[in-house]
């Protein structure tokens, strides 16, 4: 049944409908056409005189893509064309590569790399203007030799960047079922490669095709470069994913978005869980390449809070967002802030507490304990990875019991955790189920997908 | 006479006299320097060949130098921009720029602020990001707060002794790491951490284009076509593997026919190293081709001069054959002209010194000369015949003559010769009977049989010459008309039936010295009845002896 596990949870999408709606915390909702943007604590109250340390969530949000305004893209296919990809694989890819080009428009721009141990571009950033040639061009490829994705992602980049100075999505497409054995191939270098393609805004989606692939490098990729990862065991899911993948490339709603959160007095950015930025004293930086109609990202600021007098309202921070608007290509700018109160009162401070967010911080700490509980799979340490697994799995336990309504996700997790802590005892974690945990832990940490 | 040698000597070839071992000598004088020829051309190209591969070697050597020095002027220029980059942020703004410039250059990792007596302070060391405490982790021991921030010796700002900025190498497990560097005052030092993988992604799209074409180009001097996806890989290398690579380099390419050459580069990147690969590039693959060719030459030079030899050898016997006949008819001449010619004299002398008295005995005398005389203008006419139907310049005459009357004259006039033999010629001819032919020809054909038969057949007493008009032909065309000519002598042996009408043959030379002939007059003979358009042939005679028949055309 699982043959496909590129599909999420919709997850975070529920805002502020719990119990606490009364408080008008989240203080600034700046309305725009393409995104929003908030600012929340985790609990809207806080004891007060007494320092505390608690998540301060700020999100962005995508409006919804209008079809007929939607941005041109400016696509590369990277597609794996070595020994392993032959037979059904290469036919399925190539498909869904040929169906991929007849979706684009002529103010598309796209190119096409395949590598084995070799790469050759067989088709160079041109627009859609010549479909059969393209097409012609993609049939033509033939399986052979092993697998250069280092070398391939490079030339890829360097296709795209014919064309970076338009206002253009930019995206390239990796396609591939095998371990990278030619050039780089460690999956922190490709996470490197990943952060410095961001920088470019060109963002990387990642297809991993059966079994053998390295489903590290690949989501490292992927997820440094804001990118989207699919995992399909069947090649006959690859037109589909490919079709998907551009529908969500086709329904960006920004590009290059810049976050600034300049917290106020009284608090301090402590560290950003999950997510690579940048905190130079009060003042927390991230970037995304884009945003997806209706997708929400997210990041989760462990915040200092410096003790406050009760019944006293403090200001938390400002977010300022710098995007382009991809349907008019205007750049625009949005601000947000958000609020806390103090409060003696226990248990208007318990109940202040916004369960959406707790369970977002929970779930991607969880993925964080995750991942680094595979690593040390990895390396052999079977039991310490054991006991992380256990120690998550108690605690999403605890978080169901206490928060009914988050309850259906943390024990979903906590059931996962149990399965990961008999595989940790036993020593190792078979393919299928490391790709998907992998998988699992990519789409939370980075809210992927819309 | 004179003439006559004169058209021998010039039919005499000097190889005539060649023999065998000469024909073994000079193969051997063509033979032996052939195969030498071909040994020197076989080692030659064996030594081009190795010229080629020398010269390519040297020429893939270049290449890689050049691309080497390239690739390394690339990343110092590139390192370079980070450097000034750095020199140009305000003042007051440092750590702002710094984080900024990371946020949006690719080439950038991470940045750090390092202080005398403190050390690195940026990023903090309470710092929770991942990224920063792997960096404190790489970092922080090399750069202690009493660190010296100097340009290393080599580097390509050393030129000033008080450098504001440089560049550091490292090389830790994950290969080289490049650090660029700014004083901004005695006190403090502001840096980036390179970002390796945007420097290495950055590589191989550099490689090829323009890289490698400028490479090439830079060392163009050999008809080596530049075609680096067909022939020519390029790698990048360091001590784990390779970084990057261009064009077609096979996984075992070392165990393949491909060949490599390696060259630090040295500078900026002290561990990288290129690798180029490429194919041997050589017409004759790999020399086993040119043992094959140099055999199938020697073949073809052995066997043309065998051939050649054979032919050289048929002629030359045929030559010697010619030679050898011509050498016994000249004698055979000479032999003939003697003996009429010593008659004529020794008959001459008797009349002169009055030895005949009577005049019976003088007519005699004369007669004796007038008929050596005779003999020997007929003898003399047959060889200037033979010169002249050699020569092809008799003409014929055609004319229409009554056969009866002319038989009867001829015979009459070859009374001299047959009554000096004692034989007796019966003709039988019907009267009416006509031919077209030459009759001077025609009588010298008949003169010859006649004269043959009288040498040959004088024991057969009688030559029955009978003319006769042939049945018509199923061909239509006109009858013809054949004289057979019969003696009943001993006749001869089948096989030379058609030899007997070759020049200077004689049936048998031991009857040379008994009976004169010098080979020529059924030769003559053979030639003016074709002249005629009629023909000449021999056939055994029904109760021994041989008949000519001589057919000609009826007008």
């Amino acid at each position: 049944m699982n043959r496909c596990r590129w599909s999420i949870r919709p997850q975070g999408r529920r805002f502020g409908v719990a119990a606490l709606a009364v408080v008008a915390l989240a203080g600034g909702q700046a309305q725009a056409s393409a995104v929003t943007c908030r600012v929340e604590p985790m609990r809207s109250v806080l004891t007060a005189d007494s320092s505390e340390t608690m998540m301060v969530k700020v999100s962005l949000k995508g409006g919804s893509v209008p079809a007929a305004s939607r941005a041109p893209i400016n696509l590369c296919l990277v597609l794996d064309r070595s020994g392993s990809m032959q037979g059904d694989r290469i036919a399925r890819a190539k498909e869904a590569a040929i169906a991929a080009v007849e979706r684009l428009t002529p103010e598309d721009i796209v190119s096409v790399v395949i590598f084995d141990q070799q790469i050759e571009t067989i088709v160079p950033a041109q627009f859609v203007r010549n479909k059969p040639s393209i097409v012609s061009a993609i049939r033509a490829v033939q399986s052979r030799g092993s697998t250069a994705i280092f070398g391939a992602m490079a030339q890829a980049a360097a296709e795209i960047r014919k064309n970076t100075s338009r206002e253009y999505l930019n995206r390239i497409i990796l396609l591939s079922d095998g371990q990278a054995n030619v050039g780089p191939a460690q999956p922190g270098d490709f996470g490197r490669l990943g952060v410095s393609l961001m920088k470019e805004g060109i963002s990387v989606s990642t297809v991993g095709v059966g079994l053998d692939f390295n489903e590290d490098l690949m989501t490292s990729l992927s997820g440094k470069s804001d990118g989207n990862s699919y995992f399909v065991e069947n090649s006959d899911d690859l037109p589909r994913i490919f079709s998907s993948e551009l529908g969500s490339a086709l329904n960006v709603a920004a590009r290059g978005l810049s976050l600034r959160i300049e917290f106020a007095a009284g608090t301090t950015p402590l560290e950003i869980v999950g997510r690579e930025g940048t905190i130079n004293g009060a003042t927390v930086t991230l970037d995304f390449n884009q945003l997806y109609g209706g997708q929400e990202k997210y990041v989760l600021i462990r915040t200092a809070f410096s003790p406050g007098k009760d019944e006293t309202t403090r200001h938390v921070a400002t977010a300022d967002v710098k995007y382009v608007d991809a349907a008019s290509s205007r750049s625009e700018r949005l601000t947000a802030t958000g609020s806390v109160r103090f409060s003696k009162s226990q248990e208007i401070v318990r109940s202040s507490m916004n369960t959406d967010i707790l369970r977002d911080a929970e779930l991607t700490e969880d993925a964080i304990a995750t991942e680094k509980a595979i690593r040390l799979v990895d390396e052999g340490k079977g039991k310490e990875a054991a006991k992380i697994f256990e120690a998550q799995r108690r605690r999403l336990e605890d978080v169901a019991k206490m928060h009914p309504s988050i309850a259906p996700a943390a024990k979903s997790r906590a059931d996962a955790q149990y399965m990961n802590f008999d595989r940790a005892a036993s020593g190792s974690f078979d393919s299928r189920a490391r790709k998907t945990e992998v998988q699992d832990m990519y789409m939370r940490a980075n809210q992927q997908v819309p | 006479m004179l003439r006559l040698t004169r058209t021998f000597a010039l039919h005499t070839n000097p190889m005539t006299a060649m023999r065998k071992r000469n024909l073994i000598f000079y193969w051997l004088l063509i033979g032996v320097p052939a195969v030498v020829l071909t040994g020197t051309a076989i080692f030659s190209l064996r030594r081009i060949q190795a010229d080629l591969a020398r010269t390519e070697l040297t020429r893939m050597e270049h290449f890689a130098e050049t691309v080497a020095f390239l690739l390394e002027d690339w990343v110092a220029v590139e390192t370079d921009g980070l450097g000034k980059t750095l020199n140009a942020f305000p003042q007051g703004q440092l750590t702002e720029s710094l984080y900024e410039v990371r946020r949006t250059n690719s080439l950038v990792r991470n940045v750090f602020v390092w202080e005398k007596g403190k050390g690195i302070v940026l990023p903090k060391k309470d710092s929770r990001s991942a990224e920063d405490q792997l960096f404190l982790g790489r970092y922080q021991g090399f750069f202690p707060p009493g660190y010296v921030w100097e340009a290393p010796e080599d580097g390509e700002e050393s030129t000033q002794r008080n450098v504001s900025r440089g560049c550091k190498r490292w090389i830790d497990a994950n290969g080289l790491q490049l650090l660029v560097w700014h004083r901004v005052s005695d006190q403090r030092v502001i840096g980036i951490e390179v970002e390796m993988m945007a420097l290495l992604a950055g590589l191989p799209v550099f490689l090829p284009e323009s890289i490698m074409q400028r490479a090439w180009e830079k060392g163009r001097n050999l008809s080596i076509s530049y075609d680096h996806r067909a022939s020519i890989g390029i790698a990048l290398v360091d001590s784990r593997g390779r970084l990057a690579q261009e064009g077609d380099i096979p996984p075992d390419a070392e165990k393949t026919t491909f060949r490599h050459h390696k060259v630090p580069l040295g500078g900026m990147c002290p561990t990288w190293e290129l690798e180029v690969y490429w194919r041997p590039h050589s017409a004759y693959g790999d020399g086993k081709s040119i043992l094959l060719i140099g055999g199938a030459l020697v073949f073809l030079l052995i066997a043309s001069l065998f051939a050649g030899g054979y032919l050289f050898a048929r002629d030359a016997a045929r030559e010697r054959r010619d030679a050898l006949q011509k050498t016994t008819f000249v004698s055979n001449v000479s032999h003939e002209l003697k003996t009429p010619l010593t008659n004529v004299r020794l008959y001459a002398e008797l009349l002169a010194d009055g030895h005949a008295r009577t005049p019976e005995a003088q007519q005699q005398y004369l007669g004796v000369i007038v008929t050596e005389s005779e003999r020997l203008t007929r003898l003399i006419n047959n060889v200037l015949d033979f010169g002249r139907l050699e020569q092809q310049r008799r003409v014929f005459h055609l004319e229409t003559i009554n056969l009866a009357a002319w038989l009867q004259s001829t015979a009459h006039a070859l009374r001299g010769i047959t009554d000096d033999a004692e034989m007796t010629v019966n003709v039988v001819c019907p009267p009416d009977l006509c031919a077209r032919v030459d009759r001077d020809a025609l009588s010298q054909v008949l003169l010859n049989v006649i004269d043959n038969a009288c040498k040959y057949a004088r024991s057969g007493k009688v030559i029955d010459i009978t003319a006769r008009e042939e049945a018509r032909r199923a061909d239509a065309r006109p009858p013809n008309l054949t004289l057979s000519v019969s003696d009943r002598g001993p006749g001869m042996e089948a096989h030379h039936a058609q030899r007997i009408f070759r020049r200077f043959y004689r049936v048998d030379d031991s009857t040379t010295a008994s009976v004169g002939g010098c080979g020529l007059g059924l030769s003559i003979a053979k030639q003016l009845m074709q002249g005629m358009g009629g023909d000449i042939c021999w056939k055994p005679r029904d109760g021994g002896g041989s008949t000519f028949l001589l057919t000609m055309l009826k007008p």
